[in-house]
């Protein structure tokens, strides 16, 4: 068996992409960025107007040096964290058991199927009044909200993977003998991961928006109330080195939960 | 469905059952019969099926599509239960998947788990059954040789071809230690080449162990070059309709065995009465 020397077409997802690959991404995605902010100053020089409520480069920069040296800017990422978190594993969770529970009957699944789809089209954001009414503008109230959106993305996951698990892989263990418990570990468990790693990155980016949205209208505690506080005092550079804050996190995250997927699920790549 | 019962002719359907006599039968398959309920109408899809396999036989069963032969691999490997007669496996029925029996499916995709490496694939019957780890790798290490691939642990699946992954399902069914293995069309999903080349490696393990195999196909010239005996499936209800002793000794080759004469006869022979198993089965499917 010589052809074993050499991995089928698909074998790509092992090997990483060449370096030079690499350096091309950085240095397009960088000379964009350098556009992006050349034009961006040229437009303030230009029309000094818009400094009213545009900070230029160095300020901005100036906000976020400060702010990382704020306490109270990092006590909002805390707050924003433990909230995200917070709410992220409980989506997680009850999303999953959910998913468990409609996937043990395509009954279960018909009848609770519309429920599902009217709760998780909700705006998320509609939801607030009724948070603050039941809750008030606390961080109980903020994970609420959060899961009351997240977690429906986890329930729609975790069950397709559990229903689209191929029985045949069930069966073949059944045949020879392989035990209830070796089944799950083996077969169930690795093979509904990638929904769960895909259900995972979905609510987290979401638990994120959610959390920021519900401090800024809300006004509980986090980096979203920090963004609407700076705006009233008018702190300008603070509230758009804030915002600029929020979207490196969710980058950041995204990024972070694509590479471990890719790295854990590398068998599951041609399938999504 | 009465009409179908009288529309029944050609040979009859238990010939089998004296007919393979001598030798001990390892599986022993007696006037079974299956029906299923399809939307509270009962459809039988077997009738009285009754053969033996004997120990170190290979045993090709043919047939046109849709005569029942997955219906009737199901309840061979214990996965489904006839509604009549019955199944065994050295003289216990089987009511389950049993221990020295293993089944190796046509499609490979499907069968082996695409997140576990080859090891982890060929050794996952062998787990929870009181085999230390050192012997389940040992026979792990052993199957992969006795099948080409020796070393192929490491990698997964989809890192080879699709006839290297049969070889794969079929190393997992030799690490299992079974004393007889089914095959549901193993040999479908890959190319002539392969085909022939899998052929060949499964009866040359076959030769070289106790192992009786039977070997589910559509492929007329497979079940000659590979058989010791076939059983044409067929009917409405489906039966045993007819069975054929190959003897074309027991060391064959792809080009001098297929072409005898006696191959020639058998290949004819096997082909006009899978024929006229689907005649009979499109007659009878007419309202």
């Amino acid at each position: 068996m010589s052809a074993l020397a050499e991995p089928g077409p698909e074998g790509r997802a092992v090997r990483p992409a060449p370096l030079s690959a690499w350096l091309r991404g950085v240095l397009i995605h960088g000379a964009f960025f350098l556009a992006v902010i050349g034009t961006y100053s040229l437009a303030l020089v230009l029309d000094p107007g818009l400094r009213r409520f545009l900070p230029t480069i160095g300020e901005l920069l100036q906000a976020l040096a400060g702010l990382a040296v704020d306490p109270q800017f990092w006590s909002g990422v805390g707050a924003t964290a433990k909230a995200a978190g917070l709410g992220l594993a409980i989506s997680m969770v009850g999303g999953s058991l959910v998913a468990l529970l409609l996937a043990t009957s395509t009954r279960v699944y018909d009848s609770a199927r519309f429920l599902i789809d009217f709760l998780r089209t909700i705006p998320p954001l509609a939801l607030i009044p009724v948070g603050l009414l039941l809750l008030g503008p606390t961080t109980r109230m903020e994970v609420t909200l959060i899961v009351a959106s997240a977690v429906w993305p986890v329930v729609l996951q975790v069950y397709y993977g559990i229903v689209h698990l191929d029985p045949k892989y069930l069966e073949t263990a059944r045949s020879y003998r392989v035990g209830r418990l070796l089944q799950i570990v083996f077969i169930v468990a690795p093979g509904v991961a990638p929904s769960f790693g895909t259900a995972f990155r979905l609510a987290a980016s979401m638990t994120l928006l959610l959390a920021v949205g519900t401090e800024l209208l809300a006004g509980s505690d986090g980096l979203g109330f920090l963004i609407g506080w700076y705006q009233q005092a008018r702190r300008l550079p603070e509230m758009y080195a804030t915002i600029i804050v929020v979207g490196v996190l969710g980058i950041a995250l995204n990024a972070a939960i694509r590479s471990a997927e890719r790295r854990l699920f590398a068998w599951a790549e041609e399938t999504r | 469905m009465n009409n179908t019962v009288q529309g029944r002719t050609g040979p009859a359907s238990s010939v089998s059952a004296a007919a393979s006599g001598s030798a001990v039968a390892v599986l022993d398959v007696r006037r079974m019969g299956v029906s299923f309920e399809d939307g509270g109408k009962a459809k039988e899809i077997l009738r009285d099926v009754s053969f033996r396999i004997s120990a170190k036989e290979f045993v090709c069963i043919v047939g046109p599509s849709g005569a029942g032969k997955t219906t009737l691999v199901r309840c061979l490997a214990g996965l489904s239960r006839p509604t009549s007669g019955s199944v065994l496996l050295d003289g216990e029925p089987v009511v389950g998947p049993p221990a020295r029996l293993a089944l190796v499916a046509q499609d490979y995709s499907r069968s082996l788990m695409p997140w576990l490496r080859v090891r982890d694939n060929v050794r996952l019957p062998l787990r929870g059954k009181g085999i230390s780890a050192a012997e389940q790798n040992a026979r792990v290490a052993r199957a992969l040789g006795a099948v080409g691939l020796p070393g192929a642990e490491e990698l997964y699946p989809r890192q080879l071809s699709g006839g290297m992954q049969q070889r794969v399902s079929i190393a997992r069914a030799l690490a299992y230690d079974p004393e007889i293995l089914i095959m549901d069309e193993p040999f479908a999903s890959v190319d002539a080449q392969t085909r022939a080349e899998l052929e060949d490696l499964i009866m040359q393990l076959q030769r070289a162990s106790q192992l009786s195999v039977v070997l589910i196909t559509h492929d007329i010239d497979e079940s000659v070059y590979l058989s010791d005996r076939i059983l044409v499936l067929g009917g409405r209800p489906a039966g045993i309709l007819q069975e054929y002793a190959i003897d074309l000794g027991r060391t064959r080759d792809q080009l001098e065995t297929k072409a005898l004469r006696q191959f020639a006869e058998y290949r004819s022979e096997v082909f006009r009465s899978i024929q006229a198993a689907s005649a009979m089965m499109r007659k009878d499917d007419r309202p």
